[in-house]
């Protein structure tokens, strides 16, 4: 298949070919309270991207008996031919000629659909028989054979397994409705299989909140978790680093300048593709670019933005391998792989006793970034801090804050990094798997509440 | 391997079977204020199996038609949901959504030029416009009797036009089966109207009255069905019932899979049955819900059409064309009447909860001062509850919009004008 598509690559006038071949299996599971699915799925699928007097032409395809993709490619190419000649260029790249393979304690192949159902249950179990909750549970598995090529020469296959739970519990007393859920996303099927304290803790989450008291918006000291810093570094720092974010608005150009003051001397913000025993990692990005490790914050100032080939070719900079595709039905863009802060030497215990009057935040629900440069995070669970000491739970804990502002008002960075894998968007390409990870942190001051 | 040969192979099995085969074909066209062009050509082929076996129901999707498809979905149904129901023998209603008319990329090509000239007049403004077509080809048969084919076209236009340093955006849509049926040159138009209406920057925080514009929406209608599906909770938090409740009575609601030209309009829908217009809220009061052929079994109730799938996964129940009843109030008579407030232009979910509380950004909005409009609020945050906010609504629009910016469920609604709303963050500082 593959080379029948590389015969794109011999026609007239193109400036960069790539084309792209991937075969996936796919198992899903629903739960659902009491009623169960599972069904599986199979498919081929491929594209061919071309740079053409400046402009792109993106052809794709999904299934078999397909047509002839060649003259489906030479017919866009011809339409492309008639535009107005474009300015789209691309920074070129080392030939890599690689098969990637991951070793996973537990592959796929050897788990069958019987095994993965029967461990779902007994987590689903957990939520609707234990805890007496409503639970929504969504399982899907990816086998995933992958080939890319470009006309730099560069050939790379790779075989790959994707998996990803999400578990949402709910739980009621009287009129109170709380939800609770989480998302984990790993290649090793053995990382699912010990899940039984993660599924009690998000219904327990559940459980706890329910009576929690609102609470009215004000500023207050704020120390949020792993897992709401790790959302706010990959909403405001991650996001904003994406060089087409920063190309396209002045907004982002202006805070995320090189070398501007953006933090403490202690605040590093990375993006690394190298991670390798992290589902969001991978020797070479979708262009066929090397990943690294880049340092988008270094010592508190802006170090470097993310890169594609088309965005580090018009800003004249060095790749950093951060093109990333939903699946073949998509083009490129620059995505996150692994977006964290590296950890200090703080305790929580520390940052809680050193609070006068504050919130702990903790477990992300949903976080975004606007295009002012503004961020918003809502956290699952929330406490008052008085007087060093942690007091009533309360709801409601919506952070909502100037990034340059809440960069510069961290205080404190904690020493437990930890990673959470997370579905990402941009445009219409969702869910990508993004990993994003930090210690607790603590902001001196923020806007929370509703 | 033949369709028909594969029903045999999977009637051997099944006590019931049934076969969608799907054919898209889809182009699409980027254009930038600064020749960033892309063309974009997809075709997929999808396969799907779904059988009923010991009452149960089994699935499996590939993209061909391939004998392992049997066995696949004869396996899923072991875990399969629970089908005490029949597949039907279908019957299609008569609407138009295809296109005979054939327009290939470079028609795409002259009426993306042509809007460019109007956008490239208004100088210094940065906009994509982008102009899609879909061909769609089903085939649904199953071992009742049913053997249908169907063909739809679908065509788009979206502008978006970005505010000076592009920290706001304003989007316009425009879609319709037919593609003559768009009006391009009035997309760009109204888009540059409201660019300069957005000049200048203003701030908002707190709790404020708001219009919603057709994409906002359309996003408050998602988290109504997402809400209502999650269990059905309603504003006393019981199950959402018939009758029951949801808004003031200025709201209704309908769900019309046979519109003539609109993108969510079929004959049939995923699992042979006829399309229909089923009213969901009438003047505030839950009227009826859309079933697919299961949730209508689990609920003792008709299938209403609307079980669509993807194309490689099972149908579920989805709506086809939202519509909500129009009102008497012009967009003047909300502003004189609201003095002080914000137009939400487009909005985001970004987060909800179990019993209604949501959390939308907007990519844009306007500040409304002493009736008229101000200047722009840029990329802000607003929190509500769904029920609550919907037993606020002070007046809705005497003018359908279309709005959505894909082309399977498609929106017609007027503007909604709601007492309050809480903007967390819709401010910069002028």
């Amino acid at each position: 298949m593959l080379d029948r598509m590389k015969r794109v690559f011999e026609i007239p006038g193109i400036d960069f070919a790539e084309a792209r071949w991937e075969h996936f299996r796919v198992n899903k599971i629903h739960l659902r309270n009491r009623e169960k699915m599972a069904y599986e799925s199979e498919n081929l699928s491929g594209n061919v991207r071309v740079l053409v007097n400046g402009n792109w032409v993106f052809v794709s395809f999904c299934g078999l008996n397909i047509g002839n993709i060649e003259d489906r490619v030479q017919g866009a190419i011809k339409t492309a031919k008639s535009l107005r000649n474009g300015y789209r260029k691309v920074a070129r790249s080392n030939t890599a000629k690689e098969e990637l393979r991951y070793s996973v304690k537990r592959g796929l192949e050897n788990v069958s659909m019987t095994e993965k159902m029967q461990l779902l249950l007994e987590y689903n179990s957990i939520l609707v028989d234990d805890l007496k909750e409503r639970s929504d549970i969504t399982y899907s598995d990816h086998i995933i054979e992958r080939q890319y090529c470009n006309s730099e020469d560069t050939e790379i296959t790779e075989e790959t397994n994707q998996i990803s739970l999400t578990i949402v519990a709910i739980a009621k007393e009287g009129i109170d409705v709380e939800e609770s859920r989480d998302y984990i996303a790993v290649r090793d099927f053995a990382c699912i299989e010990q899940l039984s304290r993660w599924t009690q803790e998000i219904g327990l989450r559940a459980r706890k909140q329910l009576g929690a008291k609102g609470l009215k918006r004000d500023m207050y000291s704020v120390i949020l978790d792993p897992s709401l810093a790790s959302c706010v570094v990959h909403e405001a720092v991650g996001h904003m680093s994406e060089a087409d974010e920063v190309l396209s608005k002045t907004t982002y150009r202006d805070l995320i300048a090189p070398n501007r003051k953006i933090g403490i001397e202690q605040l590093n913000v990375v993006d690394d593709g190298t991670i390798h025993e992290l589902v969001s990692s991978c020797k070479y990005d979708d262009e066929g670019v090397r990943t690294d490790k880049t340092y988008i914050i270094k010592g508190g100032y802006v170090s470097s933005c993310l890169q594609s080939r088309e965005t580090a070719a018009e800003s004249n900079t060095k790749l950093t391998g951060n093109a990333r595709a939903l699946d073949c039905r998509f083009p490129p863009l620059v995505r996150m792989w692994t977006t964290y802060i590296e950890p200090n030497d703080w305790t929580i215990e520390e940052m809680i006793r050193s609070t006068q009057r504050g919130i702990y935040a903790k477990t992300k629900r949903e976080g975004r970034l606007g295009s002012n440069a503004r961020f918003t995070v809502w956290a699952q669970e929330g406490f008052l801090i008085q007087h060093g000491e942690i007091r009533e739970r309360i709801k409601g804990v919506v952070i909502s804050e100037d990034v340059l502002k809440c960069l510069s008002s961290i205080e404190a960075i904690a020493s437990d990094l930890t990673f959470f894998s997370d579905p990402c968007g941009k445009y219409d390409q969702f869910p990508l798997i993004c990993t994003r990870g930090s210690p607790h942190l603590k902001l001196e001051t923020a806007s929370v509440g509703t | 391997m033949d369709k028909y040969l594969l029903l045999a192979e999977a009637s051997r099995k099944a006590t019931e079977s049934e076969i969608r085969i799907v054919n898209e074909y889809e182009e699409k066209l980027s254009l930038t204020e600064d020749n960033r062009t892309s063309i974009k050509v997809s075709c997929s082929n999808g396969v799907c199996l779904r059988v009923i076996k010991k009452k149960r129901m089994g699935f499996s999707s590939c993209g061909n038609l391939d004998s392992s498809l049997v066995e696949k979905a004869y396996f899923s149904s072991r875990y399969g949901p629970k089908a005490n129901f029949s597949f039907p023998r279908g019957c299609m209603s008569d609407v138009e959504v295809y296109d005979k008319k054939k327009h290939d990329l470079q028609e795409l090509v002259e009426k993306g030029d042509e809007m460019r000239e109007v956008m490239d007049r208004a100088r210094s403004v940065s906009y994509v416009i982008l102009i899609q077509k879909k061909l769609l080809c089903i085939s649904l048969l199953n071992t009742n009797g049913l053997d249908c084919t169907y063909k739809k076209s679908t065509y788009g236009a979206v502008v978006w036009a970005g505010v000076s340093d592009n920290s706001c955006g304003i989007y316009n849509v425009g879609w319709s089966c037919f593609l003559n049926r768009i009006d391009f040159p009035l997309l760009v138009e109204s888009a540059l109207d409201k660019i300069t209406t957005a000049q200048k920057r203003c701030k908002v925080h707190g709790v404020t009255s708001a219009i919603f514009s057709p994409g906002a929406v359309q996003t408050l209608l998602y988290i109504l069905f997402k809400v209502i599906n999650h269990g059905g909770k309603s504003k006393d938090r019981g199950t959402v019932k018939r009758n029951n409740r949801v808004a003031n009575e200025q709201f209704s609601l309908y769900d019309d899979g046979t519109l003539a030209f609109a993108p969510g309009s079929s004959p049939i829908d995923d699992e042979g049955i006829s399309t229909q217009r089923t009213a969901l809220v009438e003047k505030g009061i839950v009227g009826g819900f859309i079933y697919d052929l299961k949730t209508a079994y689990d609920t003792g109730s008709r299938p209403t059409g609307n079980g669509f799938g993807g194309l490689l996964s099972m149908p579920t129940t989805l709506p086809t064309n939202l519509v909500i009843g129009l009102g008497d109030m012009s967009i003047d008579e909300m502003l004189r009447d609201m003095r002080a407030g914000v137009i939400i232009d487009g909005a985001n979910i970004r987060g909800q909860n179990a019993i209604g509380d949501f959390l939308i950004s907007f990519d844009c909005g306007f500040r409304v001062e002493n009736g008229e409009i101000a200047g722009r609020l840029e990329s802000g945050v607003a929190y509500a509850n769904i029920y609550e906010l919907l037993s606020d609504i002070r007046g809705v629009g005497n003018e359908l919009f279309q709005a959505d910016r894909g082309l399977r469920v498609s929106l017609l609604t007027p503007l909604v004008y709601f007492g309050s709303l809480n903007v967390l963050d819709g401010s910069m500082q002028p």
